[in-house]
């Protein structure tokens, strides 16, 4: 039957950007794409895990075996019925019927801690993103949307900690591409790295924001438009090593120019399969 | 020692604030009125429905409570296959407490006098059954029952009983332990028939025999340890209840000593019988539960202890009913 | 946000007769493979139980014993493989583990026990305990202020039993309006029609009299029990109960609106039928839309 829908991890820790990088890639995906926040998949909800004194972070706290299933299950096209986990009350919700469109796009804290679930992933993506920049992003979403304070999530950080550098950050390691992101002067400054082979698939280059993305010699590179003022780095290797300095005013910003890429290189797997079932 | 039982569970109720209580229509005659009115919230009167309350129980049980039912020991037994099959299947705390067992409810007559309970809740799996003394080991085994997890059955009478046991009694749950001293027979009593055995104790020095008396105020677990060092020394045993001799404490004991330590055993209890309406001490005169009984049984215990070696029963004799 | 869910109803029920056709095929290959169980009364059920699990009741596989969840108990307890096939459909264990109904040191007990299965809630087997301990769970619920509800599944048959209508009395006296009673009406216990053995009908007009609101539903209709579960979980009042007219051994042909499928399982050419049946209207279900 062949790929039927593919799967795409994005893995980090809380406030690192998981959900502004899946909206912009839903968005350039022209609705072939669905994002499920693995947080449904929680054990415990807010409640529970303060009386526990657990943090989420804990493979423990997540059930790891129920989202293996459901990878499984979606990655053959079939629906699940799925948990739902409610941020706004923090506690859990009615579980909702999930059937897969061609993608699905999965954030979350462990979206790979385990083989099982690192198998099922057509793609592994880690966002390693700056501790400072974290806490900024953290402050300006919960404390509107959650109901938390500033010092309850400095706190809820500090706490948080040993748990991210024993079971998240690990993930860096088996991601096929990390997503850097790093306080600059005047925004962000991201860099992209990705696994030897993991754009191979892009047969034609494509044209996205600015950017482009060509094959060359095995493997490809980041090409700035010609349009666009101010060449970024652009290096082809058998390790694709991106660096995206904080773009001067008008040319598009660095985390910006990575989501192109990576919505380039998904939108090359649709295409590609597109064009596969057409011959078939 | 329903009194004692209604206090318990109302200062188990200050301290547990997750408590509740169940009655089925007996509240005044259970003393489970106490609680009622300290915490009309955390009370539920069932009405005259025995099976619905003992899986409403369980259900409350289900939500993270102790929960304590009671009604009289024989409309327990209505809501028996309930306990069986949620309560205790489930491994739920839920604490049957019932009043009113055994003959001395008096007037009332058979239909109210409940001599089965101890057999019929000892036979489920899982299921811990109490019997106490007086009402200071009802009180501390009330408070022991809501600690432990799990299921409990404690069995209470309905006639105030002489007081036993000091202020500062602590009850164990499932350690026999002796009350007095003596080294040739041991009168292993549950319940009313403790204050009777100790009685029988009396009687027995007078005709210069020397007996110990133990309390089995847990009928099981009985730790099995404990109840051979509790006989340890001597020639014969008693066991005495206010129950049928089928399937009670003392079948619990011999089944122990059987298997453990087989020694010459008189039971003392109610012969496969009913009860009928009279007064309390008629009625334990009449089926055989009067501390001249149990002194009696003594001797019929260490005559046969003495026969032992060889010799046969006379013809014709042996214990009459089962 | 951006999770394709299945909001819509219509896409919805279309789900829902996926999901209810292969909870079909697993409780038949589960009795099956068993070789004793009771395939009439499972099979009437599944559509009951796919809506309450699928569309209804707030839960989370993820966490069983989750404090706020809506509670099920599966009172005819006879029917389990349909709640065992659910639950595991549901995301509560391995579906793989249903082949191990009734054997030896499984989680799936031939009535439901106390053996850790994830998502069973309580005992069952002996018919007629459920509604109280719905009520007692319904009772603790409210004192503890969580605004969940418990559904209790029973069969018609079930309802012979004497403790279901004092347990009835005692919800209604209590005002357990967070309690929901399902009937799974399907018109026959083991040795016949209900008619004919202890005659309980009119059905809805016992519980009315008892304090109960109610209403009679097709319970093979999802919308139909959808919209009244919806009911059911409105009240302020009274506990509420919905009457499922369902069908013996829905599902298979030779099965549907038979008594003699109450307790037997289907051998040999007869269980390769049913399961063909069933598995053809799996790929109906799948494709057909």
């Amino acid at each position: 039957m062949g790929k039927s829908v593919w799967l795409v991890g994005i893995a980090g820790d809380s406030a690192s950007g998981k959900g502004t990088l899946a909206r912009a890639l839903l968005e350039s995906l022209d609705g072939q794409a669905a994002w499920v926040s693995l947080d449904d998949y929680h054990v415990f909800d807010r409640r529970e895990r303060k009386e526990r004194k657990i943090t989420p972070l804990r493979p423990e706290a997540n059930h790891l075996g129920l989202m293996a299933r459901h990878y499984r299950a979606l990655a053959s096209g079939e629906a699940v019925l799925k948990p739902v986990y409610d941020h706004s009350t923090g506690t859990f919700g009615r579980p909702q019927l999930f059937r897969p469109p061609r993608m699905v796009i999965f954030t979350g804290l462990l979206p790979f801690a385990t083989r099982e679930l690192e198998e099922a992933l057509d793609l592994k993506v880690f966002l390693d993103t700056h501790p400072e920049l974290k806490y900024a992003w953290k402050v300006a979403r919960d404390c509107r949307t959650r109901g938390y304070t500033p010092e309850d999530l400095a706190r809820d950080m500090a706490r948080r900690e040993p748990d991210f550098t024993a079971f998240v950050e690990p993930q860096r390691d088996r991601a096929d591409l990390v997503i850097s992101q790093l306080p600059a002067e005047g925004g962000v400054r991201s860099r992209l790295r990705a696994v030897p082979g993991i754009f191979a698939p892009v047969r034609k280059g494509f044209r996205q924001g600015g950017l482009a993305l060509v094959p060359w010699g095995g493997g490809v590179v980041l090409d700035a438009d010609p349009a666009v003022e101010g060449a970024w780095l652009v290096k082809a290797a058998s390790l694709l090593e991106v660096d995206l300095p904080s773009p001067p005013p008008g040319v598009l910003e660095g985390s910006r120019a990575v989501r192109a890429i990576l919505a380039g290189l998904l939108r090359g797997w649709l295409e590609e399969a597109g064009t596969r079932e057409e011959a078939v | 020692m329903r009194d004692a039982y209604g206090e318990t569970l109302a200062a188990l109720g200050e301290e547990d604030p997750r408590l509740v209580v169940l009655d089925a229509d007996l509240s005044s005659s259970t003393k489970t009125s106490v609680f009622a009115r300290r915490f009309p919230e955390r009370f539920f009167n069932c009405g005259i429905a025995e099976a619905n309350m003992m899986d409403v129980a369980a259900g409350l049980a289900l939500t993270g409570r102790t929960v304590f039912v009671s009604t009289f020991a024989i409309f327990t037994t209505k809501g028996w296959e309930q306990i069986r099959q949620v309560a205790a299947y489930a491994r739920l705390p839920v604490k049957v407490v019932a009043s009113h067992a055994g003959i001395q409810v008096g007037p009332d007559g058979g239909s109210h006098m409940c001599l089965e309970d101890l057999a019929l809740m000892r036979a489920i799996p899982g299921m811990k059954v109490v019997c106490p003394a007086d009402a200071v080991e009802t009180a501390s085994a009330v408070e022991a029952l809501a600690r432990t997890p799990g299921p409990a059955y404690l069995r209470m009478a309905r006639s105030p009983s002489p007081v036993i046991f000091g202020p500062g009694y602590v009850f164990h749950l499932g350690r026999p332990e002796v009350l007095a001293d003596g080294d040739e027979v041991a009168l292993l009593a549950t319940g009313l028939m403790v204050a009777r055995a100790l009685e029988a104790r009396e009687i027995l020095a007078e005709a210069g025999v020397s007996a110990r008396v133990v309390n089995v105020s847990t009928v099981k677990p009985i730790d099995h340890n404990a109840l051979l060092e509790a006989v340890a020394g001597v020639s014969a045993v008693v066991t005495a209840e206010e129950h049928s001799v089928l399937g009670g404490m003392g079948s619990a004991v011999v089944e122990v000593l059987a298997e453990r330590m087989p020694i010459p055993v008189v039971r003392v209890g109610v012969r496969d019988r009913y009860g009928q309406s009279g007064e309390p001490e008629e009625l334990f005169r009449e089926y055989g539960l009067t501390a001249r009984e149990v002194a009696r049984a003594a001797l019929e215990a260490l005559e046969r202890a003495g026969r032992k070696k060889g010799e046969e029963d006379p013809p014709g004799r042996g214990s009459p009913g089962d | 946000m951006a999770i394709r869910t299945l909001g819509e109803r219509e896409e919805l029920l279309r789900e829902l007769a996926r999901v209810a056709a292969r909870v079909r095929y697993r409780v038949v290959e589960a009795i099956g493979r068993a070789g004793s169980g009771h395939p009439g009364g499972s099979l009437s059920v599944v559509d009951i139980l796919v809506v309450l699990y699928f569309a209804h009741m707030r839960h989370t596989p993820t966490n069983p014993s989750w404090w706020a969840r809506d509670r099920l108990v599966f009172s005819k307890g006879h029917g389990c493989p349909a709640l065992y096939a659910v639950l595991a459909e549901a995301g509560y264990f391995d579906p793989e583990e249903l082949a191990t109904l009734r054997r030896f040191g499984s989680r799936l007990q031939g009535h439901p026990g106390m053996t850790g299965l994830p998502g069973l809630e309580v005992p069952a087997g002996s018919l007629g305990h459920g509604l109280s301990v719905g009520a007692g769970i319904a009772l603790g619920l409210r004192l503890d202020s969580i605004p969940a509800r418990v559904y209790v599944v029973l069969g018609d048959g079930e309802l012979d039993e004497g403790q279901v209508w004092e347990a009835a009395l005692f919800a209604s006296h209590q005002r357990l309006s967070n309690l929901v009673a399902i009937v799974d009406a399907n018109g026959f216990q083991l040795d016949g029609p209900t008619r004919e053995i202890l005659d309980t009908e009119p059905l809805l007009a016992k519980w009315e009299a008892f304090g109960w609101e109610g209403m009679e539903v097709d319970g093979h209709d999802h919308a139909a029990l959808l919209e009244a579960l919806e009911w059911a979980a409105s009240s302020e009042r009274a506990p509420r109960v919905i009457v499922a007219r369902t069908v013996k051994g829905k599902g298979v042909s030779f099965m549907e609106g038979q008594g003699a499928w109450h307790g037997v399982a289907p051998k040999g050419e007869e269980l390769e039928k049913a399961l063909e049946e069933l598995g053809r209207a799996m790929e109906v279900r799948g494709e057909g839309w």
